[in-house]
Parts: structure tokens; sequence; C-alpha cells
């Protein structure tokens, strides 16, 4: 396991892996993954479903179901039994858990930037990407996938090479959610505007946009694309987000 | 249908619209003011991918949607799958089964055949997670062959790229890294001589070559993938003889 303490705050299922259930959901709702977390208790349950009815998060919604049917479990198989594994260790990632959507937000004091602890995943992931390599959804499935996505969100340089081997695999071989998030987290940390709108801070107990958004006009369409919800429905939910 | 039977059907409709090599065209700037929204334009054939006049800021131009064009995309896992079956050799059967389907194109019908002068479009970049690209397609032979310079904002640079036989391969990446802000109008130029090709980007050159062989064949538009591009005033200058 990662030995940073926001670790888990990207995991799909960070409340699983903590021993505080209530800090692991107040850390993933940070980053846009609040469900299986919040669903760790009952009350949680309702707070999060709350959440969903006044953010009008529509389950229905086209963006919702690709990201569902690409993480469904019939579609999560591999090859590599050993570098999975390694991955959801990693990751402290369950691929048992309930599905949990991307919600398209991140909360600046959420993500962190700089290189983080080396760890055996860690390790792997770097070798992997000065080879220009990435893991691959046949690979390790769509569960090492997204281990590999959580791990190399932590690491300022990882992320970056792990986007660019994301975007070369092609459609189908990775969630353009998961790349939009670490595209925009990139470009907030050089300077530059972002173009899905996904990285926030929290201004007087409302969320806004962590720096300024390219060609605001297009963005939903953009998040559309992107399997992610319109932008007032994740800024909803990062206002809300405790 | 499949991305071979595509693939087929594209480069038999390339066939139907090749003309004599001699009949370089007039100087013309091809906008489409005359389509109609949400329709396919007058006078661009589009081959691979979709692509829509759509309205911007009250005037209309072309869209290729990447959007939609990922619903038609490979199976997942192509390439793994490729290299168990082929093993060292499955990059070829990769970019055969593929390929064509990953770049999607429209082809002018109007000009029949450009060779020495100047090829510009104007583009706007307003999405894609995977890729945001625009480009100007020229050298379109009848079996589907194309040389295309386009511009990457997913990689801030201009680059030729060719495709041959059903594989596409880069040929020269320009130097220069500009980044573009999305939402914003840009122009993309190639200018040929013969064999030479300079490409420019809002007037700056960007990369020139020698290709193997005098340009001739169709132009048009091309895109890559999820892009979400949007092109007007494309614009066909003959050199003068």
């Amino acid at each position: 396991m990662l030995s940073l303490s926001w670790m888990a705050a990207a995991s799909r299922n960070a409340g699983r892996s903590l021993r505080a259930p209530a800090r692991a959901a107040a850390l993933a709702a940070a980053c846009g993954v609040a469900g299986a977390a919040l669903a760790a208790s009952p009350g949680a349950a309702a707070a999060q479903r709350a959440d969903y009815a006044k953010c009008k998060v529509d389950t229905t919604a086209e963006w919702y179901r690709s990201q569902k049917e690409f993480y469904s479990p019939a579609s999560d198989t591999w090859t590599d039994d050993t570098l999975r594994a390694t991955l959801l260790k990693g990751a402290g990632f369950d691929p048992k858990t309930a599905f949990v959507p991307e919600l398209g937000y991140r909360l600046e004091a959420a993500v962190p930037s700089g290189k983080a602890e080396d760890t055996t995943a860690l390790g792997l992931l770097r070798r992997m990407s000065q080879r220009r390599q990435w893991p691959s959804r046949a690979t390790v499935g769509t569960a090492g996938m997204h281990a590999a996505w959580m791990i190399a969100q932590h690491d300022s340089s990882l992320a970056i090479g792990a986007m660019h081997r994301m975007m070369e695999a092609g459609p189908g071989e990775s969630s353009p959610a998961e790349v939009a998030v670490l595209e925009d987290a990139r470009r907030v940390q050089v300077g530059r505007g972002q173009i899905h709108g996904t990285q926030f801070r929290k201004l007087d107990g409302k969320a806004v946009l962590a720096g300024r958004l390219e060609d605001s006009t297009h963005v939903d369409m953009r998040r559309d694309g992107a399997w992610l919800p319109p932008l007032s429905v994740s800024a909803c939910l990062a206002t809300v987000a405790r | 249908m499949t991305t071979l039977s595509r693939f087929c059907a594209a480069a038999a409709m390339l066939a139907a619209l090749a003309s004599p090599a001699s009949a370089q065209s007039a100087a013309r700037t091809f906008d489409f003011t005359r389509d109609a929204v949400g329709r396919e334009p007058a006078q661009f054939l589009p081959m691979v991918g979709t692509w829509v006049v759509t309205k911007d800021e009250g005037r209309n131009v072309l869209l290729v949607d990447g959007r939609v064009w990922k619903k038609g995309q490979p199976a997942g896992g192509l390439a793994d799958k490729a290299r168990a079956i082929y093993g060292a050799e499955h990059e070829e059967f990769l970019d055969n089964v593929k390929q064509f389907a990953y770049f999607p194109i429209a082809v002018n019908k109007d000009v029949a055949n450009f060779e020495d002068g100047d090829l510009s479009v104007k583009f706007k970049m307003i999405g894609g997670t995977l890729d945001r690209c625009a480009g100007i397609l020229f050298n379109v032979k009848p079996n589907g062959d194309w040389l295309t310079v386009r511009f990457n904002g997913t990689e801030d640079n201009v680059t030729l790229w060719k495709f041959v036989n059903g594989k596409r391969s880069m040929v020269l990446r320009g130097r220069k890294s500009v980044p573009l802000e999305l939402g914003t109008w840009n122009d993309l130029r190639v200018t040929i001589k013969g064999a030479h090709i300079t490409a420019y980007l809002n007037g700056d050159q960007m990369l020139e070559y020698d290709w193997t062989d005098a340009i001739s064949g169709k132009v048009g538009l091309w895109s890559k993938t999820d892009s979400m591009s949007e092109f007007d005033a494309f614009s066909v200058i003959p050199a003068k003889r």
C-alpha cells in the first residue's frame, strides 16, 4: 500500500480499506468517488442519496451507463494475474466492491502533487512508463487499469506518463473519465486552463473551479465525450462534499 | 459494416471520385453557409467518422464529432488479441484492421485533382479526451492512400502523416510546441510544390518535407478518434502556371 494518507481518497472503495470510515468518506467525497465509502454505513448511504438527489445525478444518463458498462465485472478479463494483483494491492482496491462512478470533481486540497513514496506497484509502473508502456486492459483487466490510474495520479511525473499512455492506447482501452481528470490536474499544475472542469477549490463553502476553464461554451460536450456528468452536477457535488 | 468492409467501400468511393490527373482545379474557398445544420456537408464526402454542419456563433461550420464515432470503434483489447494470434506480426494485422477507422476523413467533392499550390483551413478544437486533432488531407489516391498535415492539441504539434496500403505512419513531426486554446480559431496551411511540402500554423512554418513523388490527388479534411473539431473556410489555391 502507498503510505500516503490520501491514497485511499481516490479509491473507488476507499472506505473499505481504511480503519476510519468517516475520514475515508470525507476524503473520497473530496475526490468525486464517494459512493462506496459513503455507502459503508446506512447513514452515509442516505447522505449519498440525498447528495445525488440535490445535485440531480442522473444514473440513467449516457455518461453513467458508459462508465458502468466499462467497469462491468463481465468485461473485466485479464491475462496477467501477478501484475493485476500487484496493482490492486498497491492501490488498496478491491474489484468486488459495487460500481462507483467517477463524478468528475477533485477538490484542490485532496489532490497532491510531487513524488509519492516508492512501493512495489509504484516502482513497477514507473519502470513501465519509462519504457513507454502501461498496463493494458487485456493484461490486467479494467480493475487492474483502474488501480494503476489510482496509483499514478498521486505522483506528478508518473501521472503525465500514465495520461499519455492511456491516450495512446486508444478508445475502449481506458476510461476517458480517468484521462480527463488526469489531464485537468496536469493543466492546473502547469498553469494552463482546464478543459473538462474537474478541478475545484472551496471558496466560502462553495466549490469553484481551480484556475480558468478553456472554451466554457463546449465544456459539457467534452464532459459528455469523457463519460462525465454535466459541470453543474459536478460543481454541486463538490460543494456538498463533506 | 465491419471495419475492413468500410475500408473497401471507402476505397471504392475514392476510386469513383478519381478524375484525370491533369484536372487541376481553380482557386476556391469552401464554407458551409448554404448547408443545412445537422446534415452532412454538400461539398465534402465524409468517408470515415461523423461530419455534420453545425452553428458556431451564428455561423455554419463543419464539425467532426468524435463522440459519435466512438460507438463504431474496434473491439476492446484489440492489440493484445492480435498479438495473441499473430505474435510479432500483430502490428500489421492491427494496422489493417483498425487504422482506417481511427481516422475520420471528409474528401472534397469538387476539387478533381490538386498538385501545386496552397491548401488551408480554419479550425477550432472544441473537445476530445484521447485526441484533439484537425488536419488537411491531400494526395488522396483511389486505393485509399493519403497524406495529412495535422495539429494535435494533446501533443501541441504539427505533424505530417502518411497512410499507405492501409497502414498509417509518421513522416515528420514539427519541432515547435504550440499550445493552442480550445475554442479559438486557428489557421493550418500546406504549400505544395512538386514533391515539396511545407506546413504552417497561424502563419508560422512548422515543417517541410520532400515526398517520394510529386503530390497529386483529392483533398479534404482529417481528424482522429474522439476529436471534436470545427472547420471553416477550406481554401484550395492552385499555383499559377
